[in-house]
């Protein structure tokens, strides 16, 4: 046989049995094991754990049905239970725990299937790291996750340790160390020198954790050249509760009203947040596109939450303006903000109808009235109309009056967009002497009452 | 006792149908910051914008009867009832204005300070004044008024609509911000704003503030310390 076929043979990993090979899993790489393997050292009481992997790399199924691991200081655990199958090109998995009692070097066989591997490793003089968990001191394995919990950033965590001396003799215990050195994880009273610990003897030490930044963090701390991986995370400062303050306690239809949202207290982050609002007219009244907040005419507005300051800034400034719309209902107003989700509603009663502009005007043979304004119900039913003389006295014929049920029906039904904006025209040819007209005074109702202009100057 | 008889002949329901009874006339018509020409409806403190009528516009102007609006080489005009017209113009915006019918009836092209009659049958003038216009008006139905800032003052200055020549000009005492209306008559608005933003008609009704990099806002020339503000969008 050739020395390179030997050097092939040697780096194979064990055939576990006709179909199946032993691996070592470490990092998500498959290592193949040769026998004997070397766990390495650690101290007395310290842990070493590694992950196997058994994989069939044939075309069809496998039986595994022994998996046995004997010997002083040695654990198996998340093994499978057997017999187990493993599929074509599949595999199984178990862990071995390596936990020294003393110094010295321990032994152990491992048999998977037919396959015989001797695992090795070592007690070192090497002091045990402990945690202080709620009184009780826990050893903590090497590379393992040494959790710090979350705090909010600018605060700090301690954890307690210690290093003790499991073993029968004195040994030197080297100062621990953080990497990296001087970041959010940092040694309290750390001993600068080493130190000899008698057998049980312990050197206690204190890491604190704070950042000045929101996130994970992590850390190395080093003993005696043994990682021990430190993780805390810091979390932003919360953002305050929001309360929205309306200028305006008891708005009406056909406004434009201003809202800020004041914080309970000044911000000690940055942030952004939404406030939307929602309209829902009355039974059997349409939408309103007129509410919205402006100048945007949208339903929802970001805004920003600035550190030190209680007020938050929309777009335009400190408040945002918002259109109450025309017709009858409710505007519930939501506030997005961190956790915080809140609503606030203001309600819009139903009124007579609302003129905005009320104008009558003189022309050739006859006169003419228009109306600029609203109804909140949509229900316009009649119009009267009474012409005044300048000397006062009423005009021929006197009231006269319509009917407008239908036309603001069907006004409203081919217009579903304009809530309850309307304008009327009304124009009445007249004869005579039209100068010896003063004014005219109109009446419009709806089913909230009557809603009178006043007397309208021509 | 008798009423004293106008022969006033009545038919309330019979008038709405003949003439425009219930309707959503708009306000008035925006060019929006992406040069949309866009109705304004509503009332007061409840504006809402329609659909837009027209694109590429550079200017507009609406006297409540008819409507012209400027895209970059052609003006355009559109009165009730009636089609829309088309003629071509010189480049860039275009001030318009209106009889007292409510139809245009003088155009003035800032950029190139030139004026005209509205119709390409008309005379083009040279309007050489030293400062910047603002508005054109008819105070009656011979004259153009023009109204103009030059270093803070307002002018205002005459010309003959048939001929071209200059009739009148004359500083005025008011303070900005001055606007005209369309029969010519100037007045100074104390809004509640403060500085001196441009002021412009909205329809017939409504005068538009505009700030350089803020959205409008409109008031009622009988209410000026109520402003409020324009909507920039809407559905459409």
């Amino acid at each position: 046989m050739s020395l390179f076929l030997w050097l092939a043979l040697l780096i194979l990993p064990l055939p576990a049995s006709a179909q199946l090979q032993l691996f070592l899993h470490e990092n998500g790489t498959n290592i193949p094991v040769v026998s004997p393997l070397n766990l390495g050292s650690t101290a007395p009481g310290d842990v070493i754990e590694k992950r196997f992997r058994i994989v069939n790399n044939s075309a069809s199924a496998t039986t595994l049905t022994a998996l046995r691991l004997s010997g002083e200081g040695y654990a198996m655990f998340n093994d499978p239970v057997l017999p187990r199958t493993i599929a074509a090109n599949g595999f199984a998995e178990f862990w071995v725990r390596f936990q020294p009692t003393r110094t010295g070097v321990f032994q152990a066989s491992l048999l998977v299937n037919s396959l015989a591997v001797q695992l090795v490793g070592a007690g070192a003089g090497l002091p045990v790291l402990e945690q202080n968990q709620g009184g009780t001191w826990t050893a903590i394995a090497t590379n393992a996750v040494i959790e710090f919990g979350s705090v909010e950033r600018q605060s700090s965590i301690n954890a307690s340790f210690r290093l003790r001396n499991a073993t029968s003799g004195a040994i030197t215990v080297m100062p621990p160390s953080i990497s990296p050195d001087g970041g959010d994880f940092r040694l309290v009273s750390p001993f600068g020198s080493a130190q000899q610990v008698g057998p049980g003897g312990q050197v206690t030490f204190e890491v604190v954790f704070r950042s000045e930044t929101a996130g994970e963090k992590t850390a190395i701390l080093t003993l005696d050249s043994r990682p021990f991986r430190l993780r805390a995370t810091a979390r932003e400062f919360p953002l305050p509760r929001g309360i929205l303050v309306f200028e305006q306690s008891a708005p009406k239809n056909a406004s434009q009203e201003k809202v800020a949202i004041r914080l309970a207290e000044a911000a000690r982050t940055s942030g952004s947040g939404t406030l939307r609002l929602a309209f829902t007219p009355d039974t059997g009244l349409p939408d309103d596109p007129a509410v919205g907040f402006m100048p945007s005419a949208t339903r929802s507005i970001p805004f920003q939450v600035r550190p030190g300051s209680d007020m938050v800034e929309f777009e335009t400034g400190s408040q945002a303006t918002f259109q109450t719309g025309t017709v009858a209902g409710r505007i519930t107003f939501t506030l997005l903000l961190g956790s915080q989700n809140e609503q606030f509603s203001l309600d819009f009663a139903p009124t007579t109808i609302q003129l905005d502009s009320a104008v009558a005007v003189l022309g050739v043979g006859g006169v003419e009235v228009r109306l600029r304004g609203f109804d909140n119900t949509l229900s316009g039913s009649h119009i009267t109309f009474r012409f005044f003389l300048k000397n006062g006295q009423e005009a021929a014929p006197g009231l006269i009056g319509a009917p407008l049920d239908d036309m603001f029906k069907a006004y409203y039904a081919q217009n579903p967009r304009v809530g309850g904006v309307f304008q009327l025209r009304a124009s009445f040819p007249a004869t005579g002497a039209l100068s010896e007209l003063d004014g005219v005074e109109v009446e419009i109702t709806n089913r909230q009452g009557v809603a009178k202009t006043g007397r309208l100057k021509f | 006792m008798p009423k004293p008889v106008l022969a006033l002949v009545i038919g309330c329901l019979g008038a709405f149908a003949q003439t425009e009874g219930i309707s959503n006339a708009p306000l008035g018509y925006l060019v929006t910051q992406s040069q949309e020409l866009r109705p304004v409806y509503g009332v007061a403190a409840s504006f809402t914008l329609g659909d837009p009528v027209a694109g590429g516009v550079l200017s507009a102007s609406f006297s409540g009867r008819c409507l012209v609006w400027k895209t970059g080489n052609e003006l355009f005009s559109s009165c009730e009832g009636e089609q829309t017209r088309r003629q071509s113009s010189p480049g860039g915006r275009a001030l318009i204005a209106f009889g007292g019918d409510g139809r245009p009836k003088a155009v003035y092209f800032p950029e190139q300070e030139l004026w005209r009659g509205f119709g390409e049958e008309h005379t083009w003038y040279k309007l050489s004044l030293p400062g910047t216009v603002l508005s054109i008006a008819l105070p009656d139905q011979a004259t153009l008024r023009i109204l103009e800032e030059r270093d803070g003052v307002f002018w205002l200055s005459d010309f003959a609509l048939a001929g071209g020549e200059k009739r009148k000009e004359e500083a005025l005492t008011l303070a900005a911000p001055v606007i005209m209306d369309r029969r010519g008559r100037v007045a100074s608005f104390a809004h509640t704003l403060g500085g001196s933003p441009a002021l412009d008609w909205l329809g017939e009704e409504w005068i538009v503030v505009r700030t350089p990099g803020e959205a409008g806002r409109a008031f009622a020339p009988g209410h000026p310390e109520r402003v409020y503000l324009l909507p920039e969008g809407g559905p459409q």
